[in-house]
């Protein structure tokens, strides 16, 4: 069996039919074989969205257009079945709530070792070991004992942990995670980002990260993705993105976050996200950018090279040295 | 001062459960306070910053300097009157002088008034303006929030978070208050809508010279509103950064993880963070300091004795016994 494999979503596009408005628009981008991407962008970007078309969970009256090749097959042509052989097994998904991902009336234990006997094949003493093993490799003290517990008698970030455990059971080749901090404290937050990091390293996983939050993206990803209104609209190694955006609602996101420094005004982007069914026919962020000329609304606007790898959704490049000034963290990121 | 809290303490005693035998099992030893002898002063026109974790008692602080909560033992003095002596007719008038602000811009507005009705409410209840300056009053608030007039007639429901945010804060001007108290007002928000409301927020200070109290997890975020910071942690107030210092410069074991921990706009910062031990130690203990177990420099010492805050010079106080 091949462990590493490449995951490529091409120009996927998530439609309701009830509003006839695509809410994810032709989204394209690659993970690499042990590769950490990050998807950035604020509720509604349809972040959460393109995450989940990758396991094919859809809400009611969503249709999927495009191709998502994993393992040299593509999902969205997988019956049924297929598909949820995959889930949980070579593609496993961690969600922000663990308390509502896990089941309230099992033992955490057996919630793992359901994983474990249903891709596994073990049998159910196996499958128990193993997942004691689980829970000591997500960093649960005295995990034979605590595997016998209920969910609702951990705390927030244990709980997390164990639905890590969960999500890795059935070593998994491909893990997406949405938002799987934004519930917690935070230090127990960087603590359960490292033990995604470290697990992810040891087995040698691809991450596909969801956040509305750059700095835990910045913290985790080789690469990102930024999106806004249901298109990716800049693209790069997480480096180059940080030091040099490319696109004024990037910056915009970097600016809106609050330095060290009293007394120096928040350069806060206004206004709100739109209506994905009133956008203009360009771009899309123009209403709320302060580069904003009329030939950025009149016809669709591609994806631009800046530099090798590093792509930007934006004809008003030339003009962001202004807006990129405010950007305090990128110099102090130097060393 | 404007506002002090002398000593402020607040224990929730779990009852015997209405089943039999459901009874919190700690009901017997020790409990620990929610919150523990916190002593705070604000100035008119001056902003205090309050920053810790959940539980570390911070929300009920706010509610104990609202008087939404009585505390057990502590005083709070509003121009030297003190607050937990009053009756409730009295206290209903005092409750006008220092409003609060929730997390949650959903469930703190009625979702069958109109944004007009439930502030022109405030300016009736409490005899504010006569009643036909009432929808005068109510634009002027709802420009000071950069809402447009015509949101007059709508619905809570017709609003973004952001937005509804802005409903809150114009309904707690409303009022007139002395203090604001802001209690985790962009925790729920995105990103770029935090940015906004914190700018509001740090221009209505300035403007109408209000006094804050302003509460969040985030130290950047509490720094960028109040130039004075309280760090709690299990109930107490363990440090208290005066202007001047820098975050940088915090002393207390627990503020260093904080800052540590703090997630950064910088590749890679993860790598670079060092060991935390948060969840090791899930539970507080129960006497000495509330921070021991998962303190690096843990003694003897700590566990027997709850180190008192102790000024260090020029305002900033640690509370912690291997703070030289």
């Amino acid at each position: 069996m091949a462990r590493k494999e490449a995951l490529e979503v091409d120009r996927l596009t998530v439609t309701f039919a009830r509003e006839g408005r695509a809410v994810v628009r032709n989204v394209s981008f690659t993970i690499a074989p042990g590769e950490a991407f990050g998807l950035v962008g604020e509720s509604g970007s349809g972040k959460s969205l393109t995450c989940r078309a990758i396991l094919r969970l859809m809400p009611r009256g969503a249709s999927i257009a495009g191709r998502i090749m994993y393992g040299g097959r593509d999902l969205l042509g997988l019956s049924d079945g297929e598909m949820q052989a995959l889930r949980g097994s070579s593609i496993a998904m961690v969600f922000q709530d663990p308390l509502t991902a896990l089941n309230p009336v099992l033992r955490v234990g057996d919630s793992i070792a359901q994983v474990i006997q249903a891709h596994g094949g073990l049998g159910r003493r196996a499958a128990r070991t193993r997942a004691v093993e689980m829970m000591e490799r997500v960093g649960i003290r005295d995990a034979g004992r605590r595997a016998a517990a209920y969910p609702h008698e951990f705390s927030g970030g244990m709980r997390q942990r164990i639905h890590i455990a969960m999500a890795l059971a059935a070593r998994p080749t491909l893990l997406l995670a949405d938002e799987p901090t934004t519930a917690l404290d935070v230090v127990v937050q960087a603590e359960i980002l490292r033990l995604l990091d470290d697990l992810r390293r040891q087995d040698g996983m691809s991450l596909l990260l969801v956040s509305h939050d750059f700095r835990v993206v910045a913290g985790l990803c080789d690469r990102v993705g930024v999106m806004y209104a249901g298109e990716l609209v800049e693209v790069g190694a997480t480096q180059t993105v940080l030091r040099r955006p490319e696109h004024p609602y990037t910056i915009g996101l970097m600016n809106s976050l609050p330095e060290a420094v009293l007394g120096e005004r928040l350069r806060a982007i206004p206004g709100s996200p739109p209506d994905p069914g009133l956008l203009p026919p360009g771009c899309a962020f123009a209403p709320r950018c302060e580069l904003a000329r009329d030939s950025c609304t009149a016809a669709p606007i591609a994806m631009a090279e800046a530099v090798r790898g590093h792509w930007a959704r934006c004809i008003r490049r030339d003009q962001l040295d202004e807006m990129r000034r405010g950007l305090v963290m990128v110099g102090a990121a130097g060393a | 001062m404007l506002l002090v809290a002398e000593h402020l303490t607040r224990t929730y005693v779990h009852r015997r459960g209405w089943l039999q035998g459901t009874g919190a099992p700690g009901a017997r030893g020790p409990v620990r306070p929610a919150l523990a002898d916190a002593s705070l002063s604000l100035e008119r026109g001056e902003a205090i910053g309050v920053v810790g974790e959940s539980g570390s008692g911070k929300s009920t602080l706010a509610r104990c300097l609202a008087l939404l909560e009585r505390p057990d033992t502590g005083r709070v003095l509003l121009e030297g009157v003190d607050l937990t002596r009053l009756g409730r007719r009295e206290l209903r008038r005092s409750r006008r002088r220092i409003q609060v602000v929730f997390q949650d811009p959903y469930s703190s507005l009625n979702p069958r008034l109109t944004v007009g009705s439930a502030l022109g409410e405030v300016l009736s209840v409490h005899d504010l303006v006569p009643r036909d300056q009432i929808p005068r009053r109510v634009e002027t608030l709802l420009d000071q929030v950069g809402l447009p007039a015509r949101a007059v007639g709508r619905y809570p429901s017709d609003f973004s978070g952001g937005q509804r945010q802005r409903i809150c804060i114009a309904r707690a001007l409303a009022a007139n208050p002395e203090v604001l108290i802001a209690d985790e007002p962009v925790s729920a928000l995105d990103v770029s809508i935090q940015a906004q409301i914190l700018n509001l927020l740090a221009d209505l200070r300035v403007r109408l010279r209000l006094s804050m109290i302003f509460i969040s997890h985030d130290l950047y975020v509490v720094r960028y509103i109040a130039p004075k910071i309280a760090v709690m942690f299990g109930g107490r107030i363990v440090e208290v950064l005066p202007p001047g210092v820098p975050l940088e410069q915090a002393r207390h074991p627990y503020t260093e993880a904080l800052l540590a921990a703090r997630s950064r706009l910088e590749p890679g910062w993860l790598a670079r963070t060092g060991q935390l031990n948060a969840e090791l130690a899930a539970a507080l203990p129960a006497t000495g300091c509330p921070f021991r177990a998962r303190c690096p420099h843990a003694s003897g010492v700590c566990e027997e004795i709850d180190p008192p805050l102790r000024d260090l010079g020029g305002g900033h106080a640690v509370a912690c016994h291997h703070v030289p």
